[in-house]
């Protein structure tokens, strides 16, 4: 016998309902509320998950979809379960929404099985580590802060300065050279950007091993809130039970937080530093702890981080930087001065940049590539003042040096070939070492320094 | 917190540099004048010197041009901090590269003929507040070792105003066109006389004008350079004060909005009680 309740509250997305005392579903259970739409008479359904408990049997629990049309004393159904999501190989290459409906418009599953939503972290003796450098093919990326197969990256960077098109290059760049499984969840993102991502992996062949999972700006904040979740459960189908490594992609994960902060609003709870929730800390902790890499297999995540007003002190943004294996930072300033990907090469970072795990050639490139540039910045303010020509030799040359970095450290991409008019270029990684070391020995002193721009290989340089 | 530490040390280095250059500005104002004064006393002068060294028999001296060794001397600044000043004689020097009789004038041109590879020049400098014809001697030996070479050209940036110091390749020996336009003469001088007493004191004087030219342009260039610098660090400094400002507001506004909403959620929930 299914336990029904009945809607007590409406405010927003928070519904309450009653249920009888005896019979309280438990916190994080998925009910349904069954109803006729009085306008349109079409029979509707909307799920929502409990999130507290209160005296006298009644329940908070937080809708997935608009709740225009609910009324008091109306039905609401316990389903006895977490909310589900439908995994297994027949998912691949098949969209979902949050809460683990199909949207593609294709049809209907065949297999029915089903993940929670929200599961726990795997247990301590069960995880795995290598310390695998994943080449990514971007020049910025693979020399400065190289990313870890089944480690976890972020890509920080305020409104508009190209985390979504690193990401699609990414997956681009995967299709051709890596392979394998991935899974993308699109959390609260621009609409079009996921259109634009599913057009981009059916062109370029990967959407038939990728599984896309969306929550959109447009949907309520308990979509953009489960929606990591959900796609994180496709991706730990994969790894537990199909044994594969999976590229795991989260578009954005600032708007789980931001979605978090309007529910804990929305539920009285006493805000904490920046108005975010108080619960900031562990929602994003159990969250980032699920993704990691098992015996079974390795999930490796690439996840964009959107940082509010370029502040990086924003408690959303520090928080996600102590989970992750390594930080690409993409800076305003970079974008200003027509270089993309907008890579900030001092800010960003890795843990795999180490000369042990990179190698001896990589990590004293790289060094130098930082050092080069942490000088140049500092000498900024003189040169603003007084002009280059003022410098000593040793330091005219040093900014010789590193303006041509800067430059090469551009790269036209794949998925923006229609914007640049240049061909995408993937560079190897022993190509990029070779490249910035030449540059940092005086090889290209003589080339102009905008031959750098926009380029891939060093040898380009030469060819203009 | 960080980035305003970070914005206040960077105005504080900022404002140092700007307190230097308001000083520089200040100094090479005071020395434009006394300089451009200078400079127009020698130009009279040198007119006279060039009348009295075209005494001499020309067609002999042009002999004596034909057939002599190509020399070059460049007059850079004595010091930095003076724009282009010395950067823009660098693509007339590159012509005459070549030549293997160089003498560089000025410190500052040791730095520029190492990156032109003249490791052979002759270089002479000496610093000091006001133009010395002690700072000739060098250069004038040099010439007197040589007999006094008449191919000699000169690289050098032409005082025309404050604003505006043109770098020419002129030659040392002023020819009797230049100096007589227009104007027939007839001179009957000794020669051994004028080999022994006035080439020697027209060389040095030659030399010295240079010098004075390269000096109050140097002093006209520091003054141009140190205004833009002033202006550029006041700039600078403004941007960086509204953006302290703008941070520390936007902190206030933070901490603020944090307390009334904290406060808003208590009294919601104390009503509810």
């Amino acid at each position: 016998m299914s336990n029904i309740g009945k809607i007590v509250q409406v405010i927003g997305p928070i519904i309450d309902v009653k249920f009888h005392p005896e019979r309280i579903p438990d916190i994080r259970s998925a009910l349904k509320i069954y109803f006729k739409d009085i306008k349109t008479g079409e029979n509707k359904e909307i799920v929502a998950e409990i999130a507290i408990q209160s005296e006298g049997g009644i329940v908070k629990a937080v809708s997935l979809q608009p709740t225009d049309g609910l009324a008091r004393g109306m039905d609401v159904v316990d389903t006895g379960k977490p909310l589900q999501m439908p995994v297994g190989r027949e998912t691949l290459g098949r969209m979902f929404n949050a809460w683990g409906e199909l949207i593609d418009g294709g049809e209907a599953l065949q297999g029915g099985q089903t993940y929670d939503v929200r599961r726990e972290t795997p247990k301590f003796e069960d995880l795995s580590f290598r310390e695998e450098i994943y080449e990514t093919g971007i020049k910025a990326i693979d020399l400065l802060c190289p990313y870890m197969k089944g480690g976890k990256t972020g890509l920080f960077g305020g409104a508009g300065v190209g985390k979504t098109v690193i990401i699609m290059e990414m997956i681009h760049n995967m299709a051709k050279h890596h392979g394998g499984i991935s899974v993308f969840g699109g959390v609260g993102e621009r609409t079009r950007e996921g259109n634009d991502l599913w057009l981009e992996m059916k062109h370029s062949g990967v959407l038939e091993k990728t599984v896309l999972v969306f929550g959109q700006m447009g949907d309520l904040p308990g979509s953009r809130l489960i929606v990591g979740q959900s796609a994180l459960a496709q991706a730990e189908y994969f790894r537990d039970e199909a044994n594969q490594d999976v590229l795991f992609f989260i578009d954005n994960i600032f708007r789980f937080v931001q979605a978090g902060s309007e529910i804990s609003t929305l539920l009285g709870r006493i805000p904490s530093a920046v108005g975010y929730q108080p619960t900031l800390d562990i929602e994003m902790g159990r969250f980032q702890e699920r993704i990691t890499s098992t015996k079974n297999g390795y999930i490796t995540s690439i996840q964009a981080v959107y940082v509010p007003a370029d502040d990086f002190t924003d408690p959303a943004a520090a928080i996600t930087f102590s989970h992750l294996d390594s930080v690409t930072v993409l800076s305003r300033k970079v974008v200003e001065m027509g270089i993309y990907p907008a890579i900030d090469p001092l800010a960003s970072s890795s843990r795999i940049l180490a000369p042990d795990i990179v190698g001896e050639e990589h990590y004293n490139v790289a060094q130098s590539v930082k050092k080069t540039l942490q000088r140049y910045n500092e000498l900024q303010d003189i040169i603003a003042i007084l002009g280059v020509s003022e410098l000593p030799e040793e330091d005219r040359v040093l900014v010789n040096r590193a303006r041509k970095i800067r430059n090469f450290l551009s790269q036209p991409f794949h998925v923006s070939e229609q914007f640049t008019g240049l061909p995408g270029k993937f560079v190897t990684m022993p190509d990029t070492i070779e490249g910035f070391k030449l540059i940092l020995e005086g090889k290209y002193d003589h080339v102009p320094e905008q031959n750098f721009m926009m380029k891939g290989s060093i040898a380009e340089v030469e060819d203009k | 917190m960080g980035d305003i530490l970070q914005l206040k040390q960077r105005l504080h280095n900022i404002h140092a540099v700007h307190e230097i250059t308001d000083a520089m500005q200040i100094i090479a104002t005071i020395m434009i004048g006394q300089a451009q004064r200078f400079l127009d006393y020698r130009k009279k002068l040198q007119a006279y010197y060039d009348r009295i060294y075209l005494t001499q028999d020309i067609e002999r001296a042009q002999l004596r041009k034909d057939k002599g060794e190509e020399w070059v001397i460049v007059f850079f600044s004595e010091k930095g901090f003076c724009g282009n000043f010395n950067p823009q004689l660098l693509p007339l020097l590159n012509q005459h590269k070549k030549i293997k009789n160089v003498i560089v004038m000025g410190n500052r041109g040791k730095v520029y003929a190492e990156r032109l590879g003249l490791r052979q020049a002759h270089f002479f400098s000496g610093a000091k507040r006001s133009p010395s014809e002690d700072l000739t001697e060098g250069a004038f030996n040099i010439l007197k070792a040589h007999g006094f070479p008449h191919n000699v050209k000169v690289v050098f940036n032409k005082y025309n105003n404050m604003f505006q110091q043109v770098p020419r390749v002129v030659d040392f020996f002023p020819k009797q066109e230049d100096v007589f336009s227009g104007r027939g003469t007839l001179i009957d001088i000794d020669e051994e006389y004028l080999a022994g007493t006035i080439l020697e004191n027209y060389v040095k004087a030659r030399l010295f004008f240079f010098i004075s030219q390269t000096f109050t342009g140097e002093i006209a260039s520091k003054l141009l350079m140190m205004q833009n610098a002033t202006d550029s660090a006041e700039k600078l400094q403004n941007e960086i004060s509204r953006e302290v400002s703008k941070e520390r507001q936007s902190r206030i506004t933070q901490e603020l909005s944090e307390v009334i909403s904290a406060y808003k959620v208590l009294q919601s929930q104390n009503e509810r009680r």
